[in-house]
C-alpha cells in the first residue's frame, strides 16, 4: 500500500488554536513548524515546535475512553516523522501524521512529496526523527525518485552529506 | 495489496488508539494516566519507548544563591577574606521523577541526549571553590553563585503491547533542566553595610 498526500488538499490550512498560529507562508522569527496530516492533506503551522507537536498530538488523541469507537478511529492518527531544516533538530520543522504505524514488510507505507505548500522544505532537510515504527527514506526527486538514502531508523541529528539539503520526497516504511 | 489494506484497516479498528498525556504530571481526568504514570512504564511495560528531542539545548541562567559563609569587617580598614564554599546544582524536570533514579525513561533520555548532542547529561554537579572577598570597614561580604543550566525539551513516544488506558500509543511532552557543561554563569562577591545588630555583635 502506498499513501500519497493528496496535493489538492494541501493548501487548505486548518485554523486551530488561533493564538499560536502563524500564517501558512510567513515564517515567524522563531521559525515555522508545520504539521501535515497524510489522511486529509491539511497542514497547520505554528511559531514553535512545542505548539506544532502539541497540535499533532492533540490531533491523534481522543478525549477519553468514551471516544474509543470505530467511528473515532479515523481521528486517531499517529506521528510518523518529524523533519528539520537544521542539524540536531533545529530550524524549521515539519511533523507528518498518518493513519497507522508502519508495517515492516518491505513495502513503502507512505510517500510524501515536498511540493506545493511544503516546497519550502525541499532541498532543505538536515535532520529527521522517525516515529511509529517507521523507517524514513529521503529521495532527491519527487515521487520517491532518484538515489535514495536511508533508512533512518532512529533520531538522526544529521542525515549525512549525501542527502543533506537534497530531499524532495520522503518515504516511510 | 488489497488484502493488506483490509488487514491494515482491521488493525486500526482493533488496535490503533493514540493518547496524549497532558503536560502536567497530575491527571485531570480519571480515565487519563498522568505523565508520571506513563514514564514509569517506559521500558518497563512498553514495546517501544523513544525520546524525540526538540532542537538544541537551550542554555539558561540558574537561580542566584549565596554560597559559603558571610564575612564581617569589624575593623576600621578594608579586609581581604577567603570564603570556601561548595554548592550543588541538580536537574529538575516537568514530571517530577528523578532522572537520577533507575527509571527506564531516565536511561532513554540520557542515551538520546548524549547521542544527539555529543556531550554527557549531568544530573547533579557540585562546585567547590575558594573566593576572595573584599569588605570595607563596617561591611558584610558574601559570595553569590549563578550556575549555568541547559534545558532540553522533547516528547516521549510510548507503544504498549496491550491497551493502556484504552490506547496503544501515548505521547508525553517532557522538559528537563540540568547543570550545563562549562560551569558557572557568574560568581560574584557582594557587600552591604552591617546592621546595628551586626555591629553590636562585633567583638
Amino acid at each position: 500500500m502506498k499513501r500519497t498526500l493528496p496535493r489538492a488538499a494541501v493548501g487548505g490550512a486548518v485554523l486551530l488554536l488561533g493564538a499560536t498560529l502563524t500564517s501558512g507562508t510567513a515564517a515567524a522569527e522563531e521559525g515555522e513548524h508545520c504539521v501535515a496530516d497524510m489522511d486529509t492533506g491539511e497542514q497547520e503551522c505554528f511559531a514553535t515546535l512545542d505548539a506544532a507537536l502539541a497540535a499533532a498530538e492533540e490531533g491523534t488523541a481522543p478525549s477519553g475512553l468514551t471516544t474509543l469507537s470505530a467511528e473515532a478511529d479515523a481521528r486517531n492518527d499517529v506521528i510518523v516523522g518529524t523533519f528539520f531544516t537544521e542539524r540536531d533538530y533545529g530550524g524549521d520543522s515539519l511533523t507528518v501524521t498518518a493513519e497507522a504505524p508502519c508495517v515492516k514488510n518491505g513495502v513503502m507505507d507512505y510517500e510524501f512529496d515536498l511540493t506545493g505548500e511544503f516546497a519550502p522544505l525541499a532541498n532543505d532537510i538536515s535532520s529527521v526523527q522517525p516515529w511509529a515504527d517507521c523507517w524514513i527514506w529521503l529521495y532527491p526527486e519527487v515521487g520517491l525518485g532518484g538515489d535514495r538514502d536511508g533508512p533512518y531508523k532512529e533520531n538522526t541529528g544529521y542525515v549525512g552529506d549525501f542527502m543533506n539539503d537534497r530531499a524532495d520526497s520522503i518515504g516511510f516504511s | 495489496m488489497r488484502k493488506r489494506w483490509i488487514l491494515r484497516t482491521a488493525m486500526i479498528a482493533a488496535a490503533l488508539m493514540v493518547g496524549f498525556a497532558p503536560a502536567p504530571a497530575l491527571a485531570d481526568h480519571e480515565d487519563t494516566p498522568t505523565s508520571r504514570q506513563l514514564l514509569e512504564l517506559c521500558e518497563n511495560g512498553t514495546d517501544v519507548c523513544v525520546f524525540h528531542p526538540e532542537g538544541r539545548p537551550e542554555y539558561v541562567s540558574g537561580s542566584k544563591r549565596q554560597v559559603g559563609r558571610e564575612v564581617y569587617n569589624c575593623t576600621g580598614r578594608e579586609q581581604r577574606s577567603t570564603v570556601g564554599w561548595s554548592d550543588t546544582t541538580s536537574e529538575s524536570n516537568s514530571v517530577g521523577l528523578s532522572l537520577s533514579a533507575e527509571y527506564g525513561f531516565a536511561k532513554v533520555f540520557k542515551v538520546t541526549f548524549e547521542a544527539t548532542y555529543e556531550h554527557t547529561w549531568t544530573n547533579s554537579h557540585t562546585e567547590s571553590q575558594t573566593t576572595t572577598v573584599f569588605t570595607g570597614p563596617g561591611e558584610v561580604g558574601w559570595v553569590e553563585r549563578q550556575p549555568r543550566m541547559q534545558r532540553v525539551r522533547g516528547t516521549y513516544e510510548l507503544h504498549f503491547p496491550d491497551r493502556y488506558y484504552g490506547h496503544y500509543y501515548w505521547y508525553v511532552p517532557f522538559e528537563a533542566t540540568g547543570p550545563a557543561p562549562g560551569g558557572d554563569e557568574a560568581i560574584v562577591q557582594k557587600t552591604r553595610p552591617m546592621t546595628q545588630a551586626e555591629r553590636n555583635a562585633c567583638p
